[in-house]
């Protein structure tokens, strides 16, 4: 045999023309056959390889072209058609495209993103949670390596680590003493973790106290991390006041928490850290805010009952030693001590404690007046403790007495705006986690499967519903969280105030508002993990129901 | 034909030489030798002069150890619309015949 083998660049042009071929759209293919066809006609392998080469802006241009006209046939439909009976898609690629393009800006919006974030972490198993939330872990990273006292001091109130958190607080302490304060946060924080006690340490109080002597609020920590070792737990709330009561440490730090001449749990202060941080390191969830400044010192509460107590004891006492004068003048450290609760702050915790003391303070006091011949100082005591009556009612009602609408003689609840943008956003979220792998699963699966068939029929309902459906969906949600979003925002560049944190609180929590007949329901039906169940099992019920739908209307089709 | 299309130097040339012998099939190679146009300008003129339908293709009949080529050439019709088309070319001077014709 005396075969030559065809030199390198002949066999090079073979394997190129054939892979150019193999590129060639379906419907020119004709023309990509044509013109690899030539090959074998031109003799030198040099003037092959030039020929090829010629072919490749040919095929490029084709190939755009065969993409452009796909753009007007809907997914898994090609240039020869489908012949296969059934449900057939109809929407367009490029409309198609257009509606994911357009899906996908509205999410990219900063209030969408937020907000979808926001409420897709709320119904996860653990639940909304701030030191989980990806800005708060940039900041954690940020405050480790950056010198702002202020970063560090926000940043350590979001720490879940005990360790970190009060690492990060010293730092920024350091840095700056004026953030001397954000160690009360620290023993306060987090209160999501209730389970635990987070006492500071005493020379940490100390430091605090010397920073600012008048607060009570101070003395009522001391007070705490005393009755640290009596913690409620096997002889219950009643052994572990009569235990405390009996230690003078603790009576002394409850005696000069009451007689301080101011409360200030730091809300002002912490207010106008976060809003500081959150506007320099650009943090776009107002949720994060009400996390910091919604926690409370509830673990305060039963001190602050049990010393009540033990100034009511000591008006008994003295009644009975007929000093009713210094009697009343125990009992008004408890109301004094109550109205600076209520000045203090505005938040509904403290107004809640200053209610109940008061009402155990006035229950002492009017009987006291009144065996004391001072009927007046009696009824203005009555009309105070029936303000109190009526306080309570408020608090523990809310505003919602007398909400609803009656139509034929039935009494319907009467949602407002927020509990209706609440759900709409609820609503929306759920649907976009519902529509966006129905969307892609119709888009991708129509090009993949075979086009005929049940499935296939369904995969076209999907592809040519689902999109449009997915930018309603984001649509509703971005409209319907915008304006919460914008009063935020509006609260977080004004000054500090009763009425524009509870505005900012209400945006904040818009999201979250849901329905109280819908909260209950979950909460009663469902156990303690009610709306993520809820939410669930609604996702479920849903798509079962649109499946069934989708597969009765073929059915039909078929039959007819 | 009715129509009237900007046509470029290398379509008259193309026309011209598939006018050279109106009647006979030509392959694409061939067209690109004797037009000194190359492949990747060719294709694209041969694919819109058959997409106006002024363009007739089959593949020859299959040959022992060759695989079929495309062939082609210019319908009745678009043959008239080529002469008048690089007549014109030519009284504007756009174009320059062939030396075979002249």
């Amino acid at each position: 045999m005396n075969r030559q083998r065809p030199p390198s660049l002949a066999r090079f042009n073979e394997a190129f023309g054939k892979a150019l071929l193999a590129l060639w759209p379906e419907e020119k293919k004709v023309w990509g056959l044509a013109f690899s066809r030539e090959l074998p006609a031109i003799a030198s392998p040099r003037e092959q390889f030039l020929w090829l080469l010629g072919g490749i802006p040919v095929l490029v241009r084709e190939r755009f072209r065969s993409f452009l006209q796909s753009l007007g046939r809907p997914m898994g439909v090609d240039a020869a058609g489908i012949e296969a009976p059934g449900r057939r898609p109809r929407t367009p690629r490029v409309v198609v495209a257009l509606l994911f393009a357009i899906f996908a800006w509205l999410l990219w919006q900063p209030e969408t993103r937020t907000v979808f974030r926001s409420v897709s972490a709320a119904y996860t198993p653990d639940g909304w949670n701030a030191a989980r939330w990806p800005e708060v872990r940039r900041l954690e990273a940020l405050a480790r390596t950056s010198r702002d006292p202020q970063l560090a001091a926000f940043a350590s109130l979001l720490s879940f680590d005990e360790a970190q958190r009060l690492s990060l607080a010293d730092a920024a302490i350091r840095a700056d003493a004026s953030l001397a304060w954000i160690d009360y946060e620290n023993a306060v924080l987090p209160s999501n973790d209730v389970s635990g006690r987070h006492l500071l340490a005493s020379d940490r109080v100390d430091r605090l106290l010397a920073a600012d002597p008048g607060n009570a609020a101070l003395y009522l920590l001391r007070a705490d991390a005393i009755a640290s070792p009596y913690a409620p737990g096997a002889g219950g709330t009643s052994a572990w006041e009569a235990l405390a009561s009996r230690d003078a440490r603790w009576l002394a730090a409850m005696e000069q928490a009451f007689r301080a001449p101011r409360y200030d749990p730091y809300d002002r202060k912490l207010f106008e850290l976060s809003q500081t941080v959150m506007a320099r390191y650009s943090v776009n969830e107002p949720r994060i805010l009400v996390e910091v400044l919604g926690r409370r010192p509830l673990d305060q509460y039963p001190a602050i009952r049990a010393y009540t107590k033990v100034l009511l004891g000591r008006a008994s006492d003295l009644e009975r030693k007929s000093e009713p004068a210094l009697a009343a003048g125990e009992c008004s450290k408890v109301i004094e001590f109550a109205r600076r609760l209520r000045a203090g702050t505005f938040f509904a915790l403290e107004t809640w404690i200053a209610n109940d003391i008061e009402s155990l303070a006035y229950a002492k006091l009017e009987p006291l007046y009144r065996s004391a011949g001072r009927p007046a100082d009696a009824a203005g005591v009555a009309a105070r403790s029936e303000e109190n009556r009526s306080e309570r009612t408020r608090i523990f009602e809310g505003n919602r007495a007398g909400a609803g609408r009656t139509l034929s003689g039935r009494t319907f609840p009467h949602w407002s705006a927020t509990e209706w943008a609440g759900l709409a956003m609820e609503g929306s979220v759920l649907a976009i986690w519902i529509l966006l792998p129905a969307s892609l699963a119709g888009v991708i699966g129509l090009s993949i499967v075979r086009r005929r068939g049940r499935f296939f029929s369904l995969l076209a309902v999907a592809s040519d519903l689902c999109p449009s459906f997915l930018v309603l969906a984001c649509s509703v949600l971005f409209m319907s969280y915008a304006p919460y979003d914008e009063t935020c925002w509006q609260v977080l560049r004004g000054p500090y105030s009763a009425a524009s944190y509870r505005d900012f609180a209400a945006a904040a929590y818009a999201p979250f508002a849901l329905p109280p007949e819908i909260r209950q329901a979950a909460g009663v039906f469902f156990g303690p993990h009610g709306v993520f169940l809820l939410w669930s099992a609604v996702t479920a019920v849903l798509t079962l129901a649109g499946g069934h739908l989708v597969f009765r209307q073929l059915v039909k089709r078929r039959g007819s | 034909m009715g129509l009237r299309l900007r046509i470029s130097r290398q379509t008259l040339a193309l026309l011209d030489a598939l006018l050279e012998r109106p009647s006979e099939w030509r392959h694409g190679y061939g067209l690109s030798q004797s037009t000194g146009i190359s492949s990747g300008t060719l294709y694209p003129i041969l694919m819109r002069l058959e997409k106006l339908r002024w363009l007739e293709t089959k593949w020859e009949i299959p040959l022992a150890g060759r695989p079929p080529r495309h062939l082609y050439r210019l319908t009745s019709e678009a043959r008239a619309w080529a002469r008048d088309e690089l007549a014109d070319a030519r009284a504007r001077k756009l174009w320059q015949s062939s030396p075979a014709e002249a």
